[in-house]
C-alpha cells in the first residue's frame, strides 16, 4: 500500500499537458481523503483550484479531469464507475458526466487515482497509458472515426484486445456542445458536453491499461462485506426485475403517473407508450444481457432489428431515457427508431437526452412557425418522423447545414432564432431536461431546477415518490411525513426528500458506485457506505454516517460556490415555464403544475444557503470547512 | 470385486463449467479469484479470463478445464504440471516448474499466466475444491459441478445460441409488424 495514502486508493495523480506533451505524477494530497472522499469530490476540488471563472470551456486552459475514488477496481458491488469532470461546454458552470463500463478500474490499475488532462495538443493525439509507460501518440489516421472505430482500432494498433478506451466521435471533433466521451462501444459520458472538451484539446481517445492491483485496508474484511453486498443485488426483488428489463421498466410507471415525457414535455401521456415498455422490447429486440465492472445486476441489454427500415441495426441500448428522448418524447412509437438513433449517438459521440430535446426543440419552433424550410435547409420538421429523426442526428454531429445550430444546443439555438423561441427550449442553465417532468414528479422539478450541472435527474432524484416506496419512505424520513412525501403531485416535504437523496448520491459519487446500486433500486444508503469505508480505507473518520453527510454537504456547497463564481444565483434556479405555468394538459396529473419557490425556500434552508441569492452563507462556509475558497471575501 | 465397481460408479470428479450464454461480461470472477487467491484485486493475475466483445456484446469466459487430454501437461519437460489421477484437475508443483513458459502457449484456454513481478507461473487450482469464482459469478455463467450431468456449451454454441437467438427476434418482430 502507498504511504502517503489510505487503502484503496493508488495515491498518484497522473498530469498529461497537450501544449507541452509532458507527463507528470503528483501525489494525492492526503487531507484530500478525509474532506472529499475521491471520485467527483476530488475532481470538484482541483477544478475549483485550476479553472478560474471566466475560462473558455473550449479553450486550452480548460481541463479534463478523470478520477476514480478508493473502491474502484475492487470486488464492491457495481464500483466500475468512473467520472469525467470539466467546466461544461453546454452550460458554461460545473460539467460532470459519470459512466459505467471499465475504464476507471483500469486506471487504477495502472496505478493512478486520476488523469487531469491540460493543455492543447496542436494536431490530433490519443494518450496512451500503459502502467508507467506514458505516451502521447498521433491520431491523425483516426480523426474522423467514429467512437467504436477508434476503439477497435487502437487496441489492434496497441496488439492488446484488453486495453479501455475513452474515445470520441465526430461530434466530439466538431465540438458539439453535448458531445459524449464513450466507453467500452455504448457507455456514454453523456452530458454536458465532456467529448466536446477533449474535441477542443485535440484529444481523439484515452487508452488505459493497467496490470497491477487495488489493495484495500483489511482485505478480509472487505472482501467479506463485499460477497454479503453482493448477495444483496442478487436477492433483492427490484434489481431481478432491473436485471430483466434495464430501465426499460420505467416506461409504463411513468405513463401511469402521467410523467412520460411526450412531445417535448408538452404532456406526460403518450398514446404509443405501449412499444417502449419492456414487455414489448425484450421478447422481440433483445439478444444478450450485459454488465459493468463488478455488477451484479446487469442492466445492459444488446438489442437487434431484423425488419423494417432500420434493419440489421445491433447495438446495446437505449436507456429509458433514449426511449423518452427519441420515442415519447418526439412522437415515436417505435423501438428500433429509438436504438437506431442511440447507435448514431454512441458512435458520433453525443448525448441522447440533448440531441433528443434539442431536435424536439426544433420540431415545436417549426411547428409554430418560428423556423421555416428556409432555415432548415428543405427539412419539413414534424413530430414522429423516424427517417428524419436519424438524419438530423447525423447533421448535428457534423455541424452539416441546419446541424451546426443544433449542435450549439437548445437555449443558444433559441437564444440565435429568438421570435420566443426560448419558450421551447426546455432546459435549465442551459441543459436539457430529462426524461422527468415536475409537474407531474414534484420532487424532480426541484432537482431540476437545484442541480450542480442544470437540469439533471442523477444528482438528486427521489424515486420513493414517484414508484410509491412507502417503506423507504417511512425507513428514512419517518412515518409523520406520509402520505405527503410519497404523493408527487404535491410541494410537501419534497425538499428534505431532494437534499437527502442529493447527499446520498453525493457520497455514490465519490466512491464510485453506480446509481442503480443506491438510488434506483434503492439496495444501499448511507449507513452501508459508513460500514465499508474504513475497511477500505482504514480512515475511521468515514465510518460515521454524520460525517458523510458533512462531506456530501461540503461536496454540494463547494460545487454551487464553482457555480456561483461563474454568476449563477437563485434566479438561476429556475424551471421552463412549460412545467411551472403550463399546466399538465391531461393524464391522471391532469392540471397539475410545479410550484418551486416554496420547494426552493425549503431547499436552501436546509442547505445553509441565502434565501434572497442562493449564495452558501458565511456560517455555511464556516461549517464546511470552506474558507479557503475565499468566497464573500 | 462388487466393492470396486461401486466406488467407479459414485465417484463424480467436479469441474469448472461454463455456461456461455449467461454470461454478463462483469469480471467480479476475476475479482474474485484474486481476492482469494493473491489478497487483492488484481485481474491481470486472475486464473479465469473473461474475453469481452463490446463491438458485438458478447461475453465469453475462459476457465481452466474440461480438458481430456491436458495440453499444458503434456507439454510440460519436467513434470511439474500434473494431473491429479482422481479429481482429474491439472496443477502445477511449483517446487518443480523450470518457468519454461511452455504451458502458457499450450493451455487451450488462456488461462496459464506468467506473473513477471514475481517470476512464477500462474495456474488455476480448482481453489482446492472450493472455487471462488463459481460462488461469486452471478449468473451461474461458471459451475463446480460434474461434467457429465453439466450442459456441454462450447463457445460455438453460445454464437450459434446468439444467432438463434437473433433469428427469433427477427420471426417475432416480423409476425407483429
Ligand atoms: S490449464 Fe489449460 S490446458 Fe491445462 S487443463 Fe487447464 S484449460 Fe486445459
Ligand atoms: S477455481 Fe479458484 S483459482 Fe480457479 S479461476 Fe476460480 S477462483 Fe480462480
Ligand atoms: S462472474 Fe459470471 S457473469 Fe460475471 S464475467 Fe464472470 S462468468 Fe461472466
Amino acid at each position: 500500500m502507498n504511504e502517503v495514502t489510505a487503502g484503496g486508493y493508488k495515491g498518484k495523480i497522473l498530469r498529461v499537458n497537450l501544449s507541452d506533451s509532458e507527463f507528470h505524477v503528483d501525489p494525492l494530497p492526503k487531507d484530500w481523503i478525509k474532506d472529499y472522499i475521491g471520485g467527483d469530490g476530488f475532481g470538484l476540488k482541483l477544478l475549483y483550484d485550476e479553472v478560474p471563472s471566466g475560462t473558455d470551456p473550449l479553450g486550452a486552459d480548460n481541463k479534463l479531469i478523470v478520477a476514480t475514488g478508493p473502491i474502484t477496481g475492487t470486488m464492491w458491488p457495481m464500483s466500475g464507475r468512473t467520472v469525467f469532470i470539466s467546466k461544461a461546454p453546454l452550460t458554461g458552470i460545473w460539467g460532470e458526466s459519470h459512466v459505467g463500463g471499465f475504464l476507471g478500474p483500469e486506471l487504477k490499475y495502472a496505478g493512478y487515482d486520476m488523469l487531469v488532462v491540460e493543455g492543447k495538443a496542436d494536431h490530433p493525439v490519443y494518450i496512451n497509458i500503459e502502467d508507467s509507460h506514458l505516451d502521447l501518440l498521433d491520431a491523425s489516421e483516426l480523426w474522423g472515426t467514429t467512437t467504436d472505430q477508434a476503439t477497435i482500432n487502437i487496441k489492434k494498433m496497441q496488439h492488446d484486445p484488453d486495453i479501455q478506451v475513452a474515445a470520441i466521435g465526430p461530434a466530439g471533433e466538431h465540438q458539439v456542445r453535448y458531445a459524449a466521451v464513450m466507453v467500452n462501444h455504448a457507455r456514454a459520458a453523456g452530458r454536458t458536453g465532456m467529448g466536446a472538451v477533449l474535441g477542443s484539446k485535440n484529444v481523439k481517445a484515452i487508452a488505459i491499461r493497467g496490470h497491477g492491483g487495488v489493495d484495500v485496508h483489511d482485505h478480509e474484511g472487505f472482501f467479506e462485506l463485499a460477497k454479503k453486498a453482493h448477495s444483496r443485488v442478487r436477492e433483492n426483488p427490484q434489481a431481478k426485475e432491473m436485471g430483466k428489463w434495464g430501465t426499460w421498466v420505467l416506461t409504463a410507471v411513468k405513463q401511469e403517473i402521467g410523467e412520460l415525457p411526450t412531445y417535448n414535455h408538452r404532456t406526460g401521456v403518450f398514446p404509443g407508450y405501449e412499444k417502449l415498455t419492456g414487455d414489448y422490447i425484450r421478447p422481440r429486440f433483445t439478444v444478450s444481457d450485459r454488465a459493468c465492472f463488478g455488477c451484479s445486476l446487469g442492466c445492459k441489454k444488446v438489442n437487434y432489428v431484423q425488419t423494417g427500415p432500420f434493419a440489421g441495426t445491433l447495438e446495446e441500448g437505449p436507456e429509458y431515457e433514449g426511449l423518452m428522448a427519441f420515442g415519447s418524447s418526439l412522437g415515436v412509437d417505435d423501438f428500433a427508431t429509438t436504438l437506431k438513433a442511440n447507435q448514431i449517438c454512441n458512435r458520433y459521440g453525443m448525448d441522447i437526452i440533448s440531441a433528443g430535446a434539442t431536435i424536439g426543440f426544433a420540431i415545436e419552433s417549426f411547428e409554430n412557425g418560428l423556423i421555416t424550410e428556409k432555415d432548415t435547409g428543405g427539412l419539413k420538421l414534424e413530430w414522429g418522423n423516424r427517417e428524419q429523426i436519424i438524419r438530423l442526428l447525423e447533421m448535428i454531429a457534423k455541424r452539416e447545414g441546419f446541424g451546426d445550430l443544433l449542435a450549439e444546443g437548445s437555449k443558444r439555438a433559441a437564444d440565435t432564432i429568438g421570435k420566443g423561441s426560448e419558450k421551447y427550449a426546455i432546459h435549465v442553465k442551459g441543459m436539457e431536461v430529462s426524461g422527468q417532468d415536475g409537474r407531474t414528479h414534484r420532487s424532480i422539478g426541484l432537482g431540476h431546477a437545484t442541480s450542480a450541472r442544470g437540469a439533471d435527474h442523477l444528482r438528486s432524484l427521489v424515486v420513493v415518490d414517484q414508484l410509491g416506496y412507502e417503506d423507504v419512505a417511512i425507513k428514512r424520513w419517518g412515518a409523520d411525513k406520509l402520505p405527503e412525501i410519497i404523493d408527487p403531485y404535491t410541494e410537501k416535504h419534497k425538499a428534505i426528500a431532494v437534499f437527502e437523496s442529493e447527499n446520498s448520491y453525493s457520497i455514490r459519487d465519490t466512491l464510485i458506485v453506480c446509481w442503480y446500486s443506491v438510488s434506483w433500486p434503492p439496495i444501499f444508503w448511507m449507513e452501508d457506505f459508513a460500514e465499508m469505508l474504513p475497511l477500505a480505507t482504514g480512515e475511521k473518520h468515514l465510518g460515521k454516517v454524520e460525517n458523510l453527510v458533512e462531506i456530501a454537504e461540503r461536496q454540494i456547497t463547494l460545487k454551487r460556490l464553482f457555480n456561483n463564481r461563474e454568476g449563477i444565483t437563485r434566479k438561476d434556479d429556475n424551471l421552463p415555464d412549460r412545467f411551472t405555468k403550463e399546466p399538465m394538459p391531461e393524464g391522471p396529473g391532469k392540471g397539475q403544475t410545479v410550484n418551486l419557490d416554496p420547494m426552493l425556500d425549503d431547499y436552501y434552508t436546509l442547505r445553509g444557503w441565502d434565501l434572497e441569492t442562493g449564495l452558501p452563507t458565511k456560517k455555511t462556509i464556516k461549517r464546511l470547512s470552506l474558507e479557503w475558497t475565499k468566497a464573500h471575501s | 470385486m462388487y466393492e470396486i465397481q461401486d466406488i467407479e460408479v459414485v465417484f463424480i470428479p467436479s469441474h469448472l463449467v461454463v455456461d456461455f450464454t449467461k454470461c454478463t461480461g462483469c469480471r467480479i470472477c476475476e475479482l474474485a479469484c484474486t481476492a482469494k487467491n493473491e489478497g487483492r484485486f488484481q485481474p491481470s493475475l486472475a486464473r479465469v479470463k473473461i474475453v469481452r466483445y463490446d463491438d458485438i456484446g458478447m461475453d465469453l469466459p475462459n476457465v481452466c478445464g474440461p480438458c481430456e487430454t491436458a495440453p499444458c501437461v503434456d507439454i510440460c519437460p519436467v513434470y511439474a504440471m500434473r494431473r491429479d489421477p482422481i479429481t482429474k484437475v491439472t496443477f502445477l508443483d511449483e517446487s518443480k516448474c523450470i518457468l519454461c513458459k511452455s504451458c502458457v502457449g499450450a493451455c487451450v484456454n488462456g488461462v496459464i499466466l506468467l506473473d513477471t513481478a514475481r517470476m512464477k507461473i500462474i495456474k488455476c487450482d480448482h481453489c482446492g475444491g472450493d472455487p471462488e469464482c463459481a460462488k461469486a459469478c452471478p449468473t451461474g455463467a461458471i459451475n463446480y459441478t460434474d461434467v457429465s450431468v453439466a450442459p456441454s456449451l462450447d463457445r460455438h454454441s453460445k454464437i450459434t445460441s446468439y444467432l438463434r437467438e437473433i433469428e427469433r427476434t427477427a420471426q417475432e418482430a416480423s409476425g407483429v409488424e
